[in-house]
């Protein structure tokens, strides 16, 4: 399980992109993608929802309206997908790309077994977003709504659109069933000179369901948001666990090794720092400055060393009271040399199985400060993730994915460390475990 | 005078209050003396010898009286100088239970010469050892053995051993013998007897088996309490017994012939909480008004033996 995760941890460093915590909190960077929308999968499980397609349009065919003209250009370029779902996507979205001017459009649109839908863009910009709502697609699509049932309907709504564009032909055209087989798009572009497309246009049919994940609230995949926040889960746990409880081991094994009024005076501070009240103490912290991902990580560790102080120490005084203690004092052995040669041997399995026991609770409790809104800046953290699902009430709106995948996630991170720690446990500490 | 204790007081302070363990004791050791220390458990036998080889730790302390190492006294010394002049080299000791003294995970072998390494033995080390198991009788391969894999006996002998290594005048033996059987444990006294007669070195022996006492100490202290009753050759002390305590001790010893054993009765009062005047008194057959009021003082009884009693 801890090589799965680091390979998946490989995975994510080498493939998510550095920036992405900036395009993440940028809703511009998601206008592509369906909004809401559940793991594609349920459709398997019965779920009526639309699959999502993205679509790229890179072939561009060249041919001239009237032959040997040289200021009338027109390139077109096809698109054919199968349509199975019975429930309608949720948009659908055209951008052009391109480099010259050009006039219009025009966007053949062709369901299963129908006459095609004839949809004019005029003023044709590349760049521009064309969507369900936007006026070239209402105007041509109310004129076929008048065609197919002899309504007029002013102040179409994108839904509206949608449904002209995917429900069978016929009165019903705005409730009737969808109309599943080929869809075939051709669109084509007028210009009065050359265009060059070096770029890929989009056109994208957004269902409501996408990838492994789904997608929240701002059409962010929660796949990528999860794979980005693993690294810095893990690392944020390694080092929190490493530093408390090499900090703590230390600081309690002395203290066990001095014993008397020294051990007294450090037992004391250990208590001091144990009764602090970790999170409120962070909050605090967090909210007056801003912290790295080390920063913060060493901050937990300086507040959660203490339970480690406490079993070193414990540890320490059970050796400090065997007879081979007492007479390596009584043979003048220096006493820095009985504890690397008594005390640290026993004290450094100790270290590893509690510092991979520390590693879920470091994840757990840095998931906990994202989740209250404090993190070291420009991270994606599975927190924040479950922070921005509970401000926008994913709960409420039943989108499941949002909460429960992020939650996986950290449990999945959680486990196998758990279970490695335990394992060191009892081979270090058999008596205890074995009752 | 090898070691000369005056007035030693070592309390320990516990929740219930001061615990007076060694309260006001006077011990003295010549060289090539083998001194016994006699007393039921707890009386302050160890604590003694733990003090004389400085210890005590918290909550323990010593709080009075000086102890002179051939006329310096070492309670002054500061605990670095005390561990590399004296420890070891000077005072060793061989604990009660030592045969958990060794590390488990070390063999014999480079336990001793860890000792040798740290107190800058120059000769060849590895002779040395096989020197020292030959001594206490045991095989030489034994050096490369872990602790484990001796027996009891074997493992008090080289223990014995270690604490032979840098040849120390004086040797603390705190119930070498306790947890042996009777063969073992005449072998280990004999190996004693052996240690004084060839090396000349003191030998403060704590038991509270009076017969093995009797058969190799010089002089004997019998303690109660924390105190001193009775200190005497061990001519005197074991023949004609002056304290009641003493008797009572002796009498406790069982016999061949003997059909029952007559014991003290009670048992030893709390160190915490002690009763006024003499501390024997609630136990003693021969207790008189004095006795619970006052405290007595060790005062000479005869030639070569005093006793902390009213009787005298």
């Amino acid at each position: 399980m801890i090589s799965v995760i680091l390979m998946v941890t490989t995975y994510s460093v080498v493939t998510v992109p550095q920036d992405i915590a900036f395009s993440w909190n940028n809703p511009q960077s998601w206008t592509g993608n369906p909004v809401s929308a559940a793991p594609a999968w349920v459709s398997i499980l019965g779920a009526r929802v639309s699959p999502s397609y993205v679509n790229s349009l890179s072939d561009w065919k060249n041919t001239s309206l009237i032959a040997g003209a040289t200021t009338v250009y027109e390139y077109y370029s096809n698109l054919t997908f199968a349509w199975s779902s019975t429930s309608l996507p949720q948009d659908i979205l055209f951008i052009p790309l391109f480099k010259g001017n050009a006039v219009s459009a025009t966007i053949t649109w062709k369901k299963p077994n129908s006459a095609p839908i004839s949809i004019q863009i005029s003023q044709l910009e590349s760049g521009t977003q064309y969507d369900a709502n936007s006026a070239d697609l209402k105007n041509a699509l109310s004129q076929f709504i008048v065609s197919q049932n002899g309504q007029y309907v002013t102040g179409l709504t994108k839904s509206q659109v949608i449904a002209a564009l995917f429900d069978k032909n016929g009165k019903t055209i705005l409730s009737g069933p969808v109309s599943t087989g080929d869809y075939d798009v051709k669109v084509e572009i007028i210009s009065t000179s050359a265009l060059n497309f070096t770029t890929s246009s989009t056109f994208n049919i957004i269902g409501t369901s996408y990838g492994t994940m789904g997608t929240d609230y701002y059409g962010r995949p929660i796949d990528l948001g999860l794979l980005a926040g693993l690294p810095n889960a893990l690392e944020l746990g390694v080092i929190t666990s490493l530093a408390a409880v090499l900090g703590g081991v230390i600081f309690g094994g002395l203290a066990g090794f001095f014993g008397g009024r020294k051990d007294g005076f450090m037992q004391w501070t250990t208590i001091v720092f144990l009764a602090l009240p970790a999170l409120n103490f962070l909050v605090v912290i967090s909210y007056t400055t801003t912290l790295s991902l080390l920063e913060e990580g060493l901050l937990i560790s300086f507040l959660s060393w203490p339970f480690f102080a406490i079993i070193a120490r414990t540890v320490a005084l059970s050796i400090k009271s065997q007879t081979y203690i007492q007479a390596d004092k009584a043979m003048g052995i220096p006493g820095y040399r009985t504890f690397f040669t008594h005390f640290m041997p026993r004290l450094i399995p100790v270290t590893i199985a509690y510092t991979v026991l520390g590693i879920p609770a470091g994840i757990l409790l840095a998931e906990t400060l994202g989740f209250l809104g404090i993190q070291p800046p420009n991270l994606v953290t599975w927190g924040s993730i479950l922070d921005s699902a509970f401000y926008n009430e994913a709960a409420l709106y039943g989108w499941w994915w949002w909460v429960v995948f992020p939650g996986i996630m950290i449990v999945i991170s959680a486990v196998p460390f758990v279970l490695m720690g335990f394992s060191i446990e009892k081979i270090i500490a058999p008596r205890v475990s074995n009752k | 005078m090898m070691i000369d204790a005056q007035e030693l007081r070592v309390y320990f302070r516990t929740p219930r209050g001061q615990v007076k363990a060694v309260d006001g004791i006077d011990f003295q050791i010549d060289r090539g003396e083998i001194v016994g220390v006699a007393g039921e458990s707890g009386c302050g036998k160890t604590t003694l010898a733990l003090a004389l080889t400085r210890l005590i730790y918290p909550p323990g302390k010593i709080v009075g009286g000086s102890i002179e190492f051939e006329g310096k006294d070492i309670t002054k010394l500061s605990e670095e100088e005390f561990r590399k002049n004296y420890r070891w080299k000077k005072i060793a000791m061989v604990f009660q239970g030592s045969m958990n003294g060794f590390t488990p995970v070390f063999t014999i072998g480079s336990q001793i010469d860890e000792v040798l390494r740290i107190h800058g033995y120059e000769n060849d080390r590895e002779e040395r050892i096989r020197e020292l198991l030959h001594m206490v009788e045991l095989n030489p391969s034994t050096a490369g053995r872990y602790p484990h894999e001796l027996s009891g006996g074997q493992k008090q002998r080289a223990f014995i051993a270690m604490a032979l290594a840098i040849d120390p005048p004086f040797l603390i033996a705190d119930e070498p013998t306790t947890a042996l059987d009777v063969l073992t444990q005449s072998s280990i006294i004999n190996l004693l007897k052996t240690l004084r007669k060839k090396k000349q070195i003191s030998i403060m022996l704590i038991t509270h088996d009076l017969a093995l006492l009797s058969e190799i100490v010089d002089r004997v202290y019998v303690l109660y309490a924390g105190k001193l009753a009775e200190v005497g050759t061990s001519e005197h002390v074991f023949k004609e017994p002056k304290h009641p305590y003493t008797r009572g001790l002796i009498s406790s010893v069982p016999t061949m012939n003997s059909t029952s054993i007559t014991g003290i009765q009670g048992f030893m009062p709390d160190l915490a909480n002690l009763p006024g005047g003499c501390k024997f008194a609630p136990r003693c057959p021969n207790v008189m008004t004095i006795c619970k009021n006052e405290e007595p003082k060790l005062q000479r009884v005869r030639e070569g033996q005093k006793a902390a009693c009213w009787l005298y």
